[in-house]
């Protein structure tokens, strides 16, 4: 009799999940279960928040961080702090059922303290457009909403593939892509933006190295000599044409080619970034008459 | 030329001095002697103005020594150190030319080709020529000193400071410092005042000497002859000394008299009654001169109950802020019985101990010998009890002694 | 000790001591993004400045950073040479007495207030540095500016700089704090040609007059009270030699960032070789120290180029192997 319920307290451990409830293997390998769709979810990076807000889920968002400003209606969420260190009671005081955080931007200590107090937190990786495209899908089902996202993901696939129809063929001009200019920082080829480049017909100048991000000088910059610079705009950064007027040599600003671009299109892999890659296209290619919508 | 009056200083609330006055006269060689901690060295500091006085006056041939640049300083007296440790490796050479610096004409280095001459006659007189390209910080602390001694003869100045200079040479480079010194004196008129330990090399060098006690007080002043006395020297550094005049130099010699500083009182048997710290000299002196000793009855806590207890001396103990209980008094009466001498060093009688002094009656009667510690009353709170009580104890051949050293001096003499 | 004797390698070492600079110079202006050989090098140096892209890179680019370089090294070596003899301890370095904190401090102030203007954030370090040192200079004073009293106060100072400094860059926008995070990383890149002029005069003057104060620092070596026999006045010569490397290091950091390593182990290099002497040592820190940074700063531009790497790591990394050899062979020296 004692073996016979030692046995089943055994096939009671062993079971996996319970009925009604869904495992989940997160983009760096962690499983966590879900119960059922997940109503109160803290997003702990803007793409993530701007991905569920697409695909219909933004309502459950019950908190963000406070660089979620796409769209409109995230800017009104409360906040859990900045990416880097959300406070962890923060969190805690919205009773969230799911955290989704970002390998990218989040410590593992903080998913790893999450997980020890019980609150599920699915970790999300996207390193390149065909990652971010996953990411997509993978919020929807985890969301309870795969339709919507499946359309998401296909819309902007389809989107991809007409551009890279249009783009077959012709010559890619050499693009260097900074992220800052002061100190002169830019984005090496193990980069989202550096996929972005290739994927809008350019060619990513800044060769691998000990950086994903690294310092460049103005003698790098010379010798490189881009055909086009991408810039973003950032508050406590130098102007960028005036930057970069100080070396008139340079073919990039001898053929005005100094491209702004919206760095939340640019940098986030979520639902915008076929914008930047649409409107990175267009530029590249004037020539084509790429349309980018509105 | 050297004038202190009332000169007052002190360190932080520890005074230091309080009313000096002496001179140091031109061309003379004066010793400064004295215990540990004395200020020996911190008056060197205040007569050459590196240490600022709090009161009184130290003036150089009338100009008061706070208004003396240290470069014209310099020039009137150089300083040798107390052993220093070298930290950066500069040459012998170097070292010695840094000497030169208050007489430097050019602005880049220490020395020009007459100042050569002066330092190679600096490393000559000090007898370390050969050292001369060895960095100091591969110098031994003799070899050192006697660098230090060259820089301060390469400052050429009219007054020499030696603060310990010879403390850590060989006796032969000892004795030639100091001959060397005394050249200096006659052949210069260099005037020099040092501060030594070595009382026979400083009486036999100097022409006066100045013995200054532990409170920072001129214990003893004049030529070494007058100075240097049996007397003087137990006064001021504690210690019995013999002096003899040399029979080559006519100076006074010292003979510290080792017997003096511990005796050896291995047989002797003795209880001692104490408390409040009235037995610390003796728990400690009687300990170190291998005494079998035993204490008490002690007050736990009691700072001499504290120190028998460090020492491992066998006692009896009573609770803390007690009257002596009949137990104590009867563990006591048992532990004087198996001794000889019985020393009752205890200076204030009550109630609560005045049991004792019946042990030591018990102990008289029993042939043993009592002493009784410090000839003035002690505090009685008994109205007078005790001090019949002791009346008594004298009267049965109980001996007073006036102090521990007296005491110990008979206990010394008694052994033997 | 064969070092020290032998007309041989005496000869070796002055003409080691002639053509180090110009060798520290040849390399710095080949290395870099664009590959130079010496004939393409010398054909360049030849022409003179014009338009062309390797004409700009080796006269507008590499010219004025090499001469930063130099500038640089040569002040925080200087400086650290003084410290070290004024303290007397082998552990001074120009960032020692808070000067470090005080110069993070102001340029991340200045940064994280929005005046990013490429004047402002050197100016708010300079400032800082010697508001820190005079700061640590009036705190010792009280006590005679012993040298434990002027180390400790220092080091407090530092700290509370850096608890600011952390505080800061804390609740800084992120991108500041990369800006500021590179700024005090050091960083030769970022100074305008224009200073280049104030920098060489300002140093210049400094080295001078430390080099006149070289006798009063080889009797400071020895100790404060042994100073005073021999006839210094110590209080005022310590302050004069303090403002002086003060000032050179509130330089060196204004124009470059913290340059970690130069300060602290160039003198000592340069006493194990020369001796403890200032009369030699002010001069041969400073060229050394010069020459160093500029080699260092030519590999930190092309191991990864067209990437940079701090030029701090690379300091360290060249010279902390070579004072450990000196240090067991020569160890005494210190």
């Amino acid at each position: 009799m004692a073996r016979l319920l030692l046995f089943s307290l055994l096939l009671f451990l062993l079971v996996p999940c319970p009925a009604g409830s869904t495992e989940f293997t997160d983009a760096v390998g962690r499983r966590i279960e879900l119960d059922a769709p997940p109503q109160r979810i803290i997003s702990l990076a803007p793409a993530v928040t701007e991905t569920l807000y697409a695909i219909g889920l933004g309502a459950k968002i019950v908190a963000a961080t406070q660089y979620c400003t796409w769209p409109e209606e995230a800017r009104q969420l409360p906040r859990v702090g900045e990416y880097a260190d959300p406070g962890l009671e923060n969190i805690l005081l919205f009773r969230p059922d799911l955290v989704i955080a970002s390998a990218d931007m989040n410590r593992p200590a903080l998913v790893e303290r999450l997980t020890e107090l019980g609150i599920p937190v699915y970790v999300v990786y996207p390193r390149n457009i065909n990652d971010a495209l996953a990411t997509i899908r993978a919020l929807g089902e985890l969301g309870g909403n795969s339709t919507a996202a499946e359309k998401l993901a296909e819309d902007i696939e389809v989107r991809l593939a007409r551009l890279a129809a249009k783009l077959a063929g012709q010559n890619k001009p050499g693009v260097l892509g900074t992220v800052m200019l002061d100190p002169l920082t830019v984005a090496g080829p193990e980069t989202f933006v550096s996929d972005i480049i290739s994927r809008a017909g350019g060619r990513n100048l800044v060769p691998p190295g000990p950086s994903r991000y690294p310092a460049w000088n103005d003698e790098s910059l010379l010798t490189t000599d881009p055909d086009v610079i991408i810039v973003t705009n950032h508050p406590g950064q130098p102007d960028p044409t005036l930057y970069f007027k100080r070396w008139p040599q340079l073919r990039a600003v001898q053929a005005g080619r100094i491209i702004e671009i919206n760095a939340d299109w640019i940098h986030r892999p979520g639902p915008l970034m076929i914008l930047g890659i649409e409107t990175l296209a267009r530029a590249l290619h004037p020539e084509l008459d790429i349309e980018v919508p509105k | 030329m050297i004038a202190v009056s009332n000169l007052a200083f002190s360190f932080g609330p520890k005074a230091v001095f309080s009313a000096l006055n002496l001179t140091v006269r031109r061309g003379e060689i004066l010793s400064l002697l004295g215990p540990n901690g004395c200020g020996k060295s911190t008056l060197l500091r205040l007569l050459r103005g590196n240490l600022r006085a709090n009161g009184g006056q130290i003036t150089w041939a009338g100009i008061p020594v706070s208004e003396i640049p240290a470069a014209i300083m310099a020039r009137k007296v150089a300083v040798v150190p107390q052993g220093m440790q070298a930290s950066f490796p500069f040459k012998v050479k170097e070292l010695v030319a840094m000497g030169r610096y208050p007489h430097r004409k050019n602005l880049l280095s220490f020395a020009d080709r007459e100042d050569q001459r002066v330092i190679r006659r600096a490393l000559a007189m000090t007898d370390i020529i050969g050292l001369a390209e060895r960095p100091v910080t591969r110098l031994s602390g003799g070899e050192l000193q006697r660098v230090l001694l060259a820089r301060a003869l390469a400052q050429e100045a009219e007054t020499l400071f030696l603060d310990e200079a010879t403390s850590h040479l060989d006796i032969d480079h000892r004795l030639e410092l100091s001959e060397l010194l005394v050249r200096l004196n006659r052949e210069l008129g260099t005037t020099i005042v040092q501060v030594s330990h070595d009382l026979d090399l400083a009486a036999a060098m100097s022409q006066r000497i100045l013995l200054l006690n532990g409170q920072g007080e001129i214990a003893a002043e004049g030529a070494p002859g007058a100075v240097m006395t049996a007397e003087n020297l137990r006064r001021v550094f504690r210690v019995d000394v013999k002096v003899e005049e040399n029979p080559y130099t006519g100076a006074p010699q010292i003979h510290p008299l080792l017997s003096g500083v511990v005796p050896r009182l291995e047989t002797a048997k003795i209880h001692l009654i104490c408390g409040g710290g009235s037995g610390t000299t003796l728990l400690r002196r009687l300990h170190l001169a291998a005494a079998e000793l035993s204490a008490g009855p002690l007050n736990e806590g009691d700072s001499d109950e504290v120190l028998a207890t460090a020492l491992g001396i066998p006692l009896v103990r009573e609770l803390p802020f007690s009257p002596y209980s009949p137990t104590a008094l009867e563990e006591t009466a048992a532990m004087v019985d198996r001794a000889e001498i019985l020393i009752i060093a205890t200076q204030w009688w009550g109630a609560g101990n005045l049991a004792c002094l019946e042990l030591a009656e018990t102990a008289l009667k029993k042939g043993k010998t009592v002493y009784l510690l410090g000839t003035e009353r002690g505090r009685d709170y008994t109205d007078g009890d005790a001090e019949k009580k002791i009346a008594i104890l004298r009267g049965l051949g109980a001996r007073s002694v006036e102090n521990e050293e007296l005491l110990l001096e008979r206990l010394g003499r008694k052994a033997l | 000790m064969k070092v020290q004797s032998g007309a041989k390698t005496a000869w070796i070492r002055r003409a080691a001591l002639l053509l180090l600079p110009l060798a520290a110079l040849a390399w710095s202006l080949a290395a870099g993004s664009l590959e130079l050989s010496w004939s393409e090098l010398a054909a360049l140096l030849l022409q003179g400045p014009g338009d062309g892209i390797e004409q700009t890179i080796l006269w507008r680019i590499r010219l004025p950073r090499a001469l930063l370089a130099a500038l640089v090294g040569a002040a925080l070596s200087l400086s650290g040479t003084s410290f070290q003899a004024v303290l007397r301890n082998p552990l001074a370095d120009p960032y020692l007495l808070g000067v470090s904190g005080g110069a993070a401090l102001g340029a991340v102030a200045a940064i994280s207030l929005g005046f990013t203007a490429a004047l402002v954030p050197p100016l708010a370090a300079f400032i800082g540095a010697l508001t820190a040192l005079a700061l640590v200079y009036l705190v010792a004073r009280a006590h005679s500016c012993s040298t434990h009293t002027l180390i400790l106060s220092g080091v407090m100072v530092g700290s509370l700089a850096a608890a600011l400094l952390l505080f800061l860059l804390w609740r800084a926008p992120s991108d500041a704090t990369r800006q500021a995070v590179f700024w005090l990383a050091g960083n030769l890149s970022l100074a305008t040609p224009g200073w280049l002029a104030w920098g060489w005069i300002w140093v210049g003057s400094g080295f001078l007059l430390l080099w006149a104060c070289a006798p009063q620092l080889d009797l400071l070596t020895q100790g404060e009270e042994s100073a005073a026999d021999l006839g210094l006045n110590v209080a005022r010569t310590r302050l004069l030699v303090f403002t002086l490397a003060g000032a050179l290091t509130a330089c060196a950091v204004a124009l470059a960032g913290l340059v970690g390593f130069v300060g602290l182990v160039i003198p000592h290099i340069c006493r194990l070789l020369w001796g403890p002497g200032h009369r030699l040592l002010i001069p041969l820190s400073a060229l050394f120290g010069g020459c160093f940074l500029m080699i260092a700063d030519a590999i930190a531009r092309s191991v990864y180029a067209p990437a940079e790497i701090p030029v701090g790591v690379v300091t360290a990394l060249l010279g902390a192997p070579f004072f450990l050899y000196l240090l067991r062979h020569k160890g005494d020296g210190l």
